[in-house]
């Protein structure tokens, strides 16, 4: 763990060797999210209600998601590039390093001007919680953080699964991002406005309901369950395949060395 | 005798490569049903390592150079055969086993580009754990010995390729490992910097007794740094031994080149053949690579007022070239 924030360090210290990028990056990627807010507000001028979700429940959502999206991004990006890792051989390196080769793997590339989304989200989370009327105690406090983390672990797997394949594609696999992008947008909206068959499979194959859906229910007083709280712990279900996957894959990359 | 530290015994790889004609149609039948070839990317590779050791380890390319490193690093699994180095068998346990290996790729960076040297050897103590009192110690030896003290400072992407190649060996040894795998130091250096990094390596060899594997198409960087060759084509080890010997294999090309004061006399050298002889000049090979050069130079001195001689040897290069030209590869 040591070793991972220190690199994270030195490529923040690199990234800020180009300072004038870093600036109009971190305005570019503020902007950008800022349109897609705006986008979600339009929506509600139109329809006022979603389902039975009003605009700042689903402004919430939709913070929150984007919120853990652009985490893994700023964190993830050496997974998300891995491709790139691959081809110019710079796995190699990571093989002769006496350290986790997916934690190194992981810490090859940090993207630092997500920054300008992060700060957004948490603009957009806070106004819509000013706005909800929840009734705040320590558990749901707990929920709302695990919410979070397990909102972080889903892409986290995503990620992984998608750096994965390139051991034997080489080529990232678009399709991984019906997962990363698909999944980010579908989670913004709280699921039971979906067919039941996609609700199914967010729930138990890709399960970003349990981190929006069911813990939301609990937290804005929608139900009264307080297991919904802690569903989000059960994404550590999905991260575990992920990371089989991978394992699976550096043995195959072991034997091709392609 | 002592212990070798690196053994490879039989070791073959085979790779499955798709097959593939050219063409649109061949391409889209491929993508639907691929055919496989399976090639031996190295067959029955054995050689033994005695530390402290420098061994050059050469063939053209696609020979199987890359895959016997890669295989001693522990990036890949061999299909067969055993590979034994200082205790370890290097695709199992890979982390405890590659502390004690240090690797340079020619033609890639194992520094972060944006950042000194200096930052990166920070970063690198950390993934290799090695205590403050020890990573201290070994920085300075490796600045002296490498001439870092001007250019560890300095981002790494504002170095010349040559300040940079010294730097990538200090990183990799920082860790204090037996052996050092360099693959291609040289490619791409001006000569002075070849030299000089020549020098780093051979002093490095001797003050710490690091045992080095080095590949390299420069022949130079052989006969500066070792006398031992592996030489490998087409997956095969053809030769294991010293590069002398190769040399005196060819020694019978030799020609020399003889000016000599007015005469009509013909030469006549027992151990020699006369090319071609006029008034003023001759040239002659040896009969035999056994020969004595010296005595024919004897016999020579003794018929003609010798002005002016000059032998032409075969340079390493061309050695290489012919050996890999006979053995087909």
């Amino acid at each position: 763990m040591k070793v991972y924030f220190k690199t994270i360090l030195m490529l923040i210290k690199m990234q800020l060797e180009y300072r004038k990028a870093f600036i109009v990056s971190v305005i570019g990627s503020f902007l950008i999210t800022f349109l897609l807010t705006i986008s979600v507000y339009f929506l509600f001028e139109e329809f006022e209600q979603i389902g039975n979700w009003t605009f700042y429940e689903v402004a919430f959502l939709f913070g929150m998601v984007f919120l853990n999206f652009s985490i893994s991004e700023m964190f993830l990006r050496g997974l998300d590039h891995f491709e790139n890792i691959i081809k110019n051989g710079e796995f190699d390196r990571i093989l002769i390093r006496p350290q986790n080769a997916l934690m190194q793997s992981t810490c090859t590339e940090f993207d630092l001007s997500k920054i300008g989304r992060i700060l957004q989200c948490l603009i957009v989370i806070g106004i819509s919680l000013t706005n909800l009327n929840i009734e705040w105690n320590l558990y749901k406090v707990f929920v709302f953080v695990l919410m979070n983390i397990g909102c972080f672990i889903i892409f986290l797997g995503i990620f992984i699964l998608k750096a994965s394949f390139c051991f034997w594609t080489i080529q990232g696999l678009e399709f991984m991002n019906i997962l990363s992008e698909g999944g980010k947008k579908v989670a913004q909206y709280p699921i039971d406005i979906y067919a039941k068959w996609f609700r199914i499979f967010f729930t138990f194959i890709v399960p970003f309901g349990l981190v929006n859906y069911y813990p939301v229910l609990y937290l804005f007083g929608k139900a009264d369950n307080w297991y919904f709280g802690i569903l989000p712990l059960f994404t550590i279900l999905f991260l575990i395949p992920c990371i089989l996957v991978w394992k699976i894959g550096v043995k195959h990359y072991e034997s091709t060395g392609s | 005798m002592e212990e070798s530290i690196i053994k490879l015994n039989n070791i073959s790889k085979q790779f499955k490569i798709s097959k593939r004609e050219a063409g649109m149609k061949n391409a889209i039948k491929s993508f639907f049903k691929r055919e496989y070839k399976t090639i031996n990317a190295l067959d029955n590779i054995s050689f033994d390592i005695k530390p402290g050791e420098i061994v050059g380890y050469i063939g053209p390319n696609g020979a199987g150079k890359s895959t016997t490193i890669k295989i001693m690093c522990g990036i890949l699994v061999p299909t067969s055969g055993e590979c034994i180095i200082d205790g370890f068998i290097p695709w199992k346990d890979r982390k405890k086993y590659v502390k004690n290996i240090g690797v340079v790729f020619g033609q890639r960076s194992g520094l972060w580009w944006d950042v000194p040297p200096i930052d990166s050897f920070e970063l690198l103590k950390d993934i290799y754990n090695i205590p403050q009192k020890e990573y201290e110690q070994k920085l300075k030896e490796l600045t002296e010995s490498l001439d870092l003290e001007e250019i560890k400072n300095i981002p790494t992407r504002q170095l010349s390729l040559g300040q940079r190649m010294r730097c990538e060996i200090a990183a990799a040894l920082l860790h204090n490992p037996k052996i050092l795998f360099l693959d291609e130091p040289t490619i791409g250096l001006d000569a002075v910097s070849k030299l000089s990094l020549r020098k780093c390596i051979k002093t490095i060899n001797e003050k710490t007794n690091l045992t080095i594997i080095l590949t390299t198409h420069d022949m130079q960087d052989i006969e500066a740094l070792t006398n031992r060759i592996i030489l490998i084509g087409k997956g095969k080890i053809l030769y294991d031994g010293s590069l002398e010997k190769i040399k005196s294999k060819y020694k019978d090309k030799m020609k020399i080149n003889v000016k000599f004061k007015y005469t009509d006399k013909k030469i006549k050298i027992k151990e020699a053949k006369i090319l071609e002889q006029t008034e003023e000049s001759a040239s002659l090979v040896l009969k035999h690579k056994d020969e004595n050069m010296a005595d024919i130079l004897n016999e020579l001195t003794s018929q003609v007022d010798i002005v002016d001689i000059n032998i032409e040897d075969m340079s390493t290069d061309d050695v290489i070239a012919k050996l890999y030209k006979e053995l087909k590869i």
